[in-house]
């Protein structure tokens, strides 16, 4: 048996996963078990139902994760986990379950930041070449990162206000379209017209080049859609969806083909749950072909949150020696950079 | 999820050899208080308990480790797991059950939950008269359930969440001497001996808060006894909804 295997755990949010991933790219299982229905009827994730539903599942999905890459606990290396940026709770479930299989078993123990994560699902699909510009959005943030090489992460800026799949989720409430919001979205914006409205794209000045907001184009979306209530008018919701949906997408485009342009890389990646947008990858593609780019971005499966992305950013920490102790806490708010190291 | 009909004499056959005794790991972070502890069948053999205000997820393991060591057993000799399982901190409790999930996954030892109520009162189980545990619910409640003490001490009530006005009236109505243990004994004191006189009786601090050693003792007893039960089963007692659901409900009501 492979002696690089990683086991890594995923409770963030609403989604609890294990997976088993060798050489941190090779990937052996990939188990999710999704709590978006239990959600639903709430409009969003409710923190102490989400830890509630984490509890009962995590250890099932870990069975599952090493059954379904055909090895046992003893055949692991180490033992990865997400330990923020998430919901306290939520990310408290992950953090004792893999702090005690750890212990438990006297395997190291990672500490892997969310959206590294994230990052480092691209590194499950194909080899990349650094340095590169990574976008990584979705419900919980909309952030520009550069890559002098794989785990080696430098903040370019993050979003002011809202992440944008936070965004869309917002803004799917309002037309009630369903939770959640980016998939209901995308959708409904199929059969819209995207020029029908035409809504703020806050492009910032030239200090702030690589920070995002997207609270005023949301209040923008949301009184349009108020002013024709008020007037009686039926809200044309696709059209609503459409040029909503096209304001995120440009101002996303526009920032990191800019941050691309900056740091002079060849090489842009996509990571994160608003990465699964199809108008998002085929238009930022458009405009990196143009300069010469060339953008990466994981399968659906892979942006959205889940534990593969852990075990592949836990071997980065594996490699280099950087275990944690077993008073690891979950931590709710963390920057890219590793605090205290 | 769990497979059903799965029981612990299958599961564990040989939990109990003649010449040795049992070794339990018990485990409480319902309230404040971080506490675990290792029973054998004659002794205490060891507890560690804090009640300082910092987090159990940073606390618990690092004391089970330091415990164990310093008392020099070796986690694959023991023989299960048990836990306070509410009521108490939904957090708290959360903290507790995962660790006692993750050790039996990872050693296949069995579990055991055990009410956080009934491990109070089974530190006083010769007080004569009703032994009144209560834990601070929130929201004008108290966790509780109550108990006859005495030689044969029973269980008179499930584990419930309650106001402490109807607690009262309902003890108002007996006539036996009441103790009051628990961390919302301090909240209440005064208000309980007001409307109960001398039958109120109150334990001191380092008797009256919840202690690892008790849930280790009860868990010993259950797991001996063949009902435990797997990682599979073991779930918090939380007693409550959550308050979204709670909500959720009683708008669907009113809507009606
Ligand atoms: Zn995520």
């Amino acid at each position: 048996m492979n002696k690089t295997l990683i086991l890594g755990i995923e409770t963030s949010c609403d989604e609890t996963a294990a997976a088993v991933v060798s050489g941190g790219s090779r990937l052996h299982s990939n188990i999710i078990a999704s709590q978006a229905e239990l959600h639903r009827k709430y409009g969003g994730v409710v923190p102490e139902i989400a830890s509630r539903r984490h509890l009962e599942t995590v250890n099932f999905v870990i069975e599952q994760a090493l059954s379904a890459a055909g090895c046992t606990f003893s055949d692991l290396a180490a033992i990865a986990v997400t330990y923020g940026p998430g919901l306290v709770g939520a990310l408290l479930v992950g953090v004792n379950t893999a702090k005690t299989l750890a212990y438990a078993l006297g395997k190291p123990l990672l500490a892997v930041n969310h959206i590294e994560a994230h990052i480092a699902a691209n590194y499950l699909v194909q080899e990349i070449q650094f340095p590169a510009v990574c976008l990584v959005a979705s419900g919980g943030h909309t952030t520009l990162l550069y890559l002098a090489a794989r785990g080696e992460a430098e903040l370019l800026g993050a979003t002011r206000d809202d992440a944008a799949g936070e965004a869309f989720d917002k803004i799917a409430r309002v037309l009630n379209l369903g939770y959640p919001g980016g998939p209901a979205i995308e959708q409904a914006a199929q059969s819209g017209n995207p020029e029908a409205f035409s809504f703020p794209r806050a492009f910032s000045g030239r200090d702030d080049l690589f920070e995002f907001s997207f609270s005023g184009l949301k209040s923008a979306v949301i009184n349009t859609v108020h002013r024709l209530e008020q007037k009686g008018e039926k809200t044309p919701a696709a059209d609503v969806a459409a040029a909503f949906q096209q304001a995120v997408v440009e101002i996303l485009v526009e920032k990191t083909r800019l941050a691309a342009a900056e740091k002079k890389v060849k090489t842009v990646l996509l990571a994160g749950g608003v990465a699964a947008n199809s108008l998002l990858r085929d238009r930022l593609e458009q405009v990196l072909r143009e300069d010469g780019r060339k953008l990466f971005y994981p399968p659906p499966d892979l942006c959205t949150d889940n534990a593969a992305m852990v075990a592949a950013a836990g071997w980065d920490l594996f490699r280099e020696g950087k275990f944690a102790g077993l008073d690891l806490n979950a931590v709710p708010v963390l920057d890219i950079f590793r605090q205290g190291e | 999820m769990p497979p059903a009909g799965m029981t612990m004499p299958q599961l564990w056959p040989s939990l109990r050899q003649e010449d040795e005794s049992l070794l339990v790991l018990g485990i409480d972070t319902a309230t404040l208080v971080c506490s675990t502890a290792v029973v054998s069948e004659e002794k205490l053999v060891a507890e560690y308990t804090l009640q300082v205000k910092k987090t159990h997820s940073e606390r618990l393991l690092p004391f089970i480790a330091a415990m164990l060591k310093d008392a020099g057993i070796d986690l694959g000799s023991l023989d299960g797991v048990a836990v306070a399982a509410g009521p108490g901190s939904f957090t708290g409790l959360r903290i507790g059950i995962v660790t006692a999930r993750a050790l039996g996954q990872a050693l296949e030892v069995p579990l055991c939950g055990v009410s956080t109520l009934e491990a109070l009162a089974a530190q006083h189980p010769l007080f004569n008269g009703i032994i009144c545990p209560i834990l601070d619910a929130r929201r004008n409640q108290v966790y509780n359930a109550l108990f006859q003490g005495g030689r044969k001490c029973r269980r008179l009530t499930e584990d419930r969440a309650i106001s402490l006005a109807r607690l009262l009236a309902e003890l108002g109505k007996r006539q036996e001497d009441v103790l009051f243990i628990g961390d919302a004994v301090p909240v209440y004191q005064e208000t309980v001996a007001d409307a109960l006189g001398p039958r109120a009786c109150f334990m001191p601090q380092e008797s009256a808060i919840c202690r690892s050693g008790a849930v280790a003792r009860l868990g010993l007893a259950k797991i001996a006894a063949g009902r435990g039960c797997t990682w599979r089963e073991l779930k918090p007692n939380y007693i409550r909804r959550s308050q979204a659901e709670i909500k959720l409900q009683a708008q669907a009501a009113g809507g009606d």
